[in-house]
């Protein structure tokens, strides 16, 4: 691949870090005080993503208005541990840390080979139980940590990581996290690490994708943000000598992961069905 | 003349406590004793209706506009909200005078694409009219309005010589250092001053609805094409406001320095629309 030709003819999205965090700052502060509540939750990994979310959050509610849940797994790398502390430290966040092995151990236990994902899969919505029981008994709203990016390549556990009441992130592909994030003042070793979901020893996003962030951010800001085709990016592709199977990669696991960005099929009989035609606005009266 | 403009931050279908927030912040603009009053598009209302939308709009013999009435003094305040008509409901910027409901401009174009949905909810307004306002002709480009040229052109037939565009213009894109929204309002405003011999006041609401961001803005453009400052800035019950002041002597400049809407030919303009109709309906 022609790299040159092709980071021309497939530029970053434009992106102006003090506006985002404006806007982000603003929306975060309104649907969480619309609704009388004023405290946020948020699962910190030691990621850039969760570090991110949690420098946002506390910037607009107030350092002492969240908390962050450090919820390793045994295997989980301590170097995730260590940076998940040291962003808290970083935005002044007070955290606690919720060992998820004995939760989830029994269950594997009981489970004969069970493959990689279907753990992982448990482990993230274990780690979203105890979020959502953080919610309850702090009376906070949990905050997200899913970027653009993964969203769309569907990179995330449904009901896992996906879930959360408020989502500052994902309207942002992988590079622009890092640029907001450098913005705000996230540690570099935080930034520059490889990035991992860290679900198993040594899992790597770009290698588990088979694809860098930087070129699906590429192709995927084309295709989504400025409405090109398949065929064209197809066409673009072969004009710089680019890497076509790894774009259509990514067509399919958007078709594919349609499901985990759409609410479950509620099987229509009435007139009236819920969010087919009643519809209406989540801040409603708030 | 002098304009204040509030970029309003209402409740989402919430009209009673929009309406009390719309009285106080015109109690504390009083004082500048404004010939206009703009609140932005349904501004009683907030804009992310939905299925609010039936439950929040208001006939137009409301009580609620005598609540209105009662405080606006000597300024024509127009304000956004859902009018039901006949069963139907418009997107609508009504004037509230000392002498109760005096004008309604319903929109014409709900924008049904994207990010918008409004066709779903509101018919279109079937008819562009102006109004009388202090001793000029005023009329009225809701939102998406003012992006169908030929509405700011029959204004300029219609001898409109104040455009008011109140809008909620949900934060997008980022162009240098802003939303993409504010230069290109700028952008498209300022060809309909220069090219109709128009004032155009825009304003664009505050606040956030299902994390969707409204960015505040309030300009006037003249048809010298120059932006004007506001003269005063600040709160009015919470709210940002605006306060323009504008010489209506701008358009007599313009129109002495000449330009291409004293070379409107009306007459041609139809026929050169209903030809390019034809030769469309044609190919189909």
């Amino acid at each position: 691949m022609n790299s040159e030709k092709f980071n021309s003819l497939f530029p970053l999205p434009p992106f102006e870090p003090a506006l985002a965090e404006y806007a982000l700052l603003k929306i975060i502060r309104s649907e969480i005080t619309r609704i009388g509540l004023r405290r946020a939750v948020l699962g910190v990994s030691g990621g850039i993503d969760s570090a991110l979310s949690l420098a946002l959050v506390a910037k607009a509610l107030g350092a002492d208005n969240v908390t962050a849940v450090l919820m390793p797994y045994r295997s989980s790398s301590p170097a995730s541990l260590e940076h998940g502390r040291l962003v808290c430290d970083t935005f002044g966040v007070r955290y606690v840390t919720q060992e998820i092995t004995p939760m989830v151990e029994p269950y594997f236990i009981s489970q004969e080979k069970m493959n990689e994902m279907r753990r992982g899969n448990i482990m993230a919505r274990m780690r979203m139980i105890v979020l959502y029981d953080y919610s309850a008994k702090e009376n906070a709203l949990v905050i997200g940590t899913s970027n653009k990016t993964e969203i769309l390549l569907g990179y995330s556990t449904l009901w896992g990581d996906m879930a959360s009441a408020v989502n500052p992130l994902g309207d942002l592909y992988k590079c622009q996290v890092r640029a907001l994030s450098a913005f705000l003042g996230v540690p570099a070793p935080v930034i520059d690490k490889a990035p991992s979901a860290d679900l198993w020893e040594g899992q790597s996003d770009e290698a588990e994708l088979n694809l860098t962030y930087d070129m699906a951010d590429r192709i995927l800001y084309q295709h989504i943000d400025l409405c090109r085709s398949q065929d064209w990016v197809l066409r673009r592709l072969a004009a710089c000598d680019g890497d076509i199977e790894a774009a259509q990669r990514i067509f399919r696991r958007i078709e594919t992961s349609q499901f985990k960005r759409n609410m479950p099929i509620i099987a229509k009989i009435s007139h009236r069905t819920v969010n087919r035609e009643f519809r209406q606005p989540r801040d409603w009266n708030v | 003349m002098k304009i204040a403009t509030v970029m309003f931050n209402p409740r989402l279908g919430d009209v009673k406590t929009n309406l009390e927030s719309h009285l106080e912040v015109l109690k504390e603009l009083k004082k500048f004793c404004a010939d206009l009053i703009l609140f932005p598009e349904l501004s009683l209302t907030g804009y992310l209706l939905e299925n609010l939308t039936a439950a929040v709009a208001l006939k137009p013999n409301d009580r609620l506009f005598s609540e209105l009435t009662s405080v606006v003094g000597s300024s024509a305040v127009f304000i956004g909200c859902v009018l039901s008509e006949n069963g139907t409901f418009y997107n609508s910027y009504i004037m509230v005078t000392e002498r109760g409901l005096g004008f309604v401009h319903r929109k014409i174009y709900p924008p049904t694409y994207g990010m918008f949905d409004e066709s779903r909810y509101f018919a279109s307004g079937q008819k562009l009219s102006s109004v009388m306002v202090a001793s000029e002709r005023a009329g009225v480009l809701i939102c998406e309005d003012a992006w169908h040229p030929v509405l700011a052109a029959a204004h300029s037939v219609a001898g409109v010589a104040l455009v008011l565009t109140p809008s909620a213009s949900p934060a997008r894109g980022m162009e240098q250092g802003e939303f993409s929204n504010p230069a290109m309002w700028r952008r498209r405003l300022k060809v309909y001053a220069e090219s109709y011999n128009q004032f155009h006041v825009y304003v664009n609401r505050d606040g956030v609805e299902d994390g969707v961001i409204f960015d505040p803005d309030a300009f006037v453009i003249s048809p010298l094409s120059a932006e004007l400052l506001p003269t005063q800035t600040g709160l009015a019950a919470g709210h940002r406001f605006s306060v323009f002041e504008i010489d209506l002597a701008d358009r007599e400049s313009a129109a002495a320095a000449g330009g291409p809407w004293q070379n409107d030919i009306f007459s041609l303009n139809e026929q050169i629309l209903r030809d390019a109709r034809r030769e469309r309906e044609s190919r189909l």
